[in-house]
């Protein structure tokens, strides 16, 4: 999970790291207000939105989000503010409601230093990247910083004057420390020596571990729905998971394994998958429910494969979960419905006396081949 | 050495009178597991289905001596229950919690080694040594006795695999999850190992994951044992690419379809069968056996 660049650089300013100062504008008056309070030279003004994928970065950032007085921040922030903004790969857009008005540095030299818990090591690592190529990736012993490690980054950075080094070593440490305290999945920074030979942290960011935010409720605050995710959202807090594929069948199922086995499936059967509904190995009758009315009410699904195994869970509640989603939806498109295990015969029973046409089946290849004939019979 | 838990096998429970804990131990008593004590923070339980309950691992250590510890608590009990069972040298922790922070999984992982001791999940199934012990939540219903041995990451698939198998009448000796998060503490290899001197098991179907590196790892280590016994593997996700054009910090960005490929590879020279397709893994295990699938 992430949140706004300015919240991070607040969590980094308490933390005791320096960052760049700055403040977020709603309007083009209090952009400029701002910006006189930051005080001379030049100024980013940031778009604040919650995308999938990064916007900018500092080093990205075209002449338009950059301005070097007051006055021209205001001027600016009008043509930013409400205008949709486009961002790189992204296929969707949003108006700019927030910028986040930030003193500009020169950016000469720019590496990012990661901290992150690298999965293929299982352990954590930290990196460095220096215009674009990675320069260093270090593993951390024991999830401490010691010696070795500082003379390691250090060299690899050529720092050398020994005021530098010390301020430059506590931010690592401080940086660290935080990545630590909020079991963070990484956290990313780019300090700057300015011309006075003092550290500036010009980019941070927290990526936070969704396991771990239980611990931090205070984030809850700051957690904003990523755009173009309210989907996944909405399947968070019904305690499912939403994955969006681009295709035409909706595949509801029980477990991310059978999940992804069912989409092959489909694939290699000539379909294409719209989406993937896992409502996990244990599910409410509530979490099928509005897993199976979130792909009902979705234009793009023309069909819905249903891959239910009862292993843990009953079909009965299953066959009960569907039901209750096509009482509240009507029902236009194929359902497949392919169930196993625990009440399978029940379940199925229950489905077959409602006045909805499931199509039943015990076999997942038999009920890919289905949904897959199905949508070719109805074009 | 990893080793499957027996009906002899002493095993502990802790979270006990966590709602998952309370089912799986009506089931494991059922089927003939041998619990000899649970953990719980409700001091006020003594007792439960003639189990005896602690709130001490460190006690019912001392008392019943458990060869197995599997732990049902929350998220954010976890970490705690593994450190204890782990300080207090249990040699086998299975840990079934879902959703437990990364940085708890690191933390469980050395605390499992620096202890000498083996790390099963967290995020596991456990495991089910078919007729004798069940030490998870597998679902025991599902399992009818053979010949064949299941190692998979997540448990849906092994369903599954065990349908299909079902339809040709094969049923399973062994089976073993090892959890679906990216962190987790045992890999392929020691289950394998066991497996592979195991007399009842006489094939084994293996249930990878995009993710990670432990087919690399069992690959290699398959390769340089001499074997006897037929191995298969299938891995889900070919057609699944990762949505995230923009990789996560530091972390490459690929194709699964990729990785999987490469992983398909990797298994076929190491003499591992890649069965390319779900819906073939009942008929491919079977063709080996030569049955005619019955039409009941």
């Amino acid at each position: 999970m992430e949140i706004n660049e300015y919240y991070v650089k607040q969590i980094f300013r308490s933390a005791g790291l320096p960052v760049l100062d700055g403040q977020v504008a709603y309007t083009p008056e209090e952009a400029k207000k701002i910006a006189q309070k930051l005080g001379g030279g030049s100024f980013w003004l940031k778009p604040q939105l919650m995308m999938s994928q990064k916007p900018y970065t500092s080093e990205e950032l075209s002449d338009k989000f950059f301005a070097t007085s007051p006055l021209e921040v205001e001027q600016k922030a009008t043509l930013i503010m409400g205008e949709s903004f486009n961002e790189l790969n992204a296929t969707f857009s949003s108006t700019i409601q927030r910028l986040y008005i930030e003193k500009a540095i020169s950016l000469d030299v720019f590496c990012r230093l990661v901290f992150r818990v690298d999965f293929e090591r299982a352990g954590i690592t930290f990196s460095i990247t220096k215009n674009g190529t990675e320069i260093l990736s270090l593993p951390i012993t024991n999830m401490r910083l010691d010696k070795t490690f500082y003379q390691i980054v250090c060299s690899s950075l050529k720092i050398n004057q020994s005021s530098v080094k010390k301020e430059f070593l506590s931010i690592l440490n401080k940086s660290f420390q935080l990545f630590m305290d909020y079991g963070a999945m990484a956290l990313e920074l780019s300090p700057v020596v300015r011309k006075n030979n003092t550290l500036i942290i010009v980019e941070c960011r927290l990526i936070f571990d969704p396991d771990s935010l239980f611990r931090f409720p205070e984030l809850e605050n700051c957690r904003e729905i990523k755009l173009g995710h309210e989907r996944e959202a909405l399947a968070k807090k019904n305690s499912f998971r939403y994955t969006g594929l681009g295709g035409n069948i909706a595949c509801l199922v029980n477990g991310i394994g059978l999940g992804w086995a069912t989409v092959d499936a489909i694939y290699e059967n000539k379909g294409s998958v719209s989406c993937l509904l896992d409502v996990g190995t244990n599910p409410t009758v509530k979490s099928i429910t509005t897993a199976l009315k979130l792909a009902l009410a979705e234009p793009s699904v023309d069909a819905i494969l249903v891959n239910i195994l009862g292993g843990l869970i009953s079909c009965k509640i299953v066959a009960q979960g569907l039901l209750d989603a096509a009482g509240e939806i009507p029902v236009g498109i194929p359902i497949v419905v392919r169930m196993m295990g625990l009440d399978a015969v029940e379940g199925e029973n229950l489905l077959r006396k409602s006045m909805i046409p499931f199509y039943c089946t015990s076999q997942m290849k038999k009920a890919v081949q289905e949904v897959v004939r199905q949508l070719k019979e109805e074009y | 050495m990893f080793s499957f838990p027996s009906s002899k096998t002493p095993v502990l429970f802790q979270g006990i009178t966590s709602e998952m804990g309370l089912i799986q131990l009506q089931k494991a008593i059922e089927y003939g597991t041998n619990i000899v004590a649970g953990i719980s923070q409700e001091t006020h339980i003594k007792n439960l289905m003639g189990v005896p309950v602690f709130n001490n691992v460190k006690l019912a250590v001392k008392k019943y001596n458990p060869k197995v510890s599997v732990i049902f608590s929350t998220p954010s009990r976890a970490l705690e229950d593994v450190i204890q069972a782990a300080k207090a040298k249990i040699p086998l922790i299975i840990c079934t919690t879902e959703h437990v922070p990364m940085h708890d999984a690191l933390k469980m992982r050395s605390i499992a080694t620096e202890n000498g001791v083996q790390l099963l999940g967290p995020s596991s199934n456990g495991i089910i040594n078919v007729d004798q012990a069940v030490t998870g939540t597998l679902p025991t219903h599902l399992f009818n006795k053979g010949n064949i041995s299941i190692i998979g990451r997540s448990s849906s698939l092994i369903f599954e695999a065990i349908f299909q198998l079902s339809e040709y009448d094969l049923g399973i000796s062994k089976c073993v999850t090892l959890g679906a998060d990216h962190l987790i503490g045992m890999s392929f290899v020691p289950v394998i190992q066991a497996l592979l001197k195991d007399k009842s098991t006489d094939s084994i179907l293996i249930i990878g994951q995009v993710h990670g590196q432990l087919e690399q790892e069992l690959a290699s280590f398959i390769k340089k044992y001499k074997k006897h016994k037929k191995i298969f593997a299938y891995i889900p996700g070919k057609y699944l690419t990762r949505s995230d054009k923009r990789p996560l910090l530091g972390m490459k960005s690929v194709l699964f379809s990729d990785v999987i490929n490469q992983k398909k590879q990797i298994f076929e020279k190491s003499g591992i069968q890649y069965i390319d397709d779900i819906n073939q893994i009942g008929h491919t295990i079977a063709e080996k056996y030569k049955l005619k699938k019955d039409k009941k």
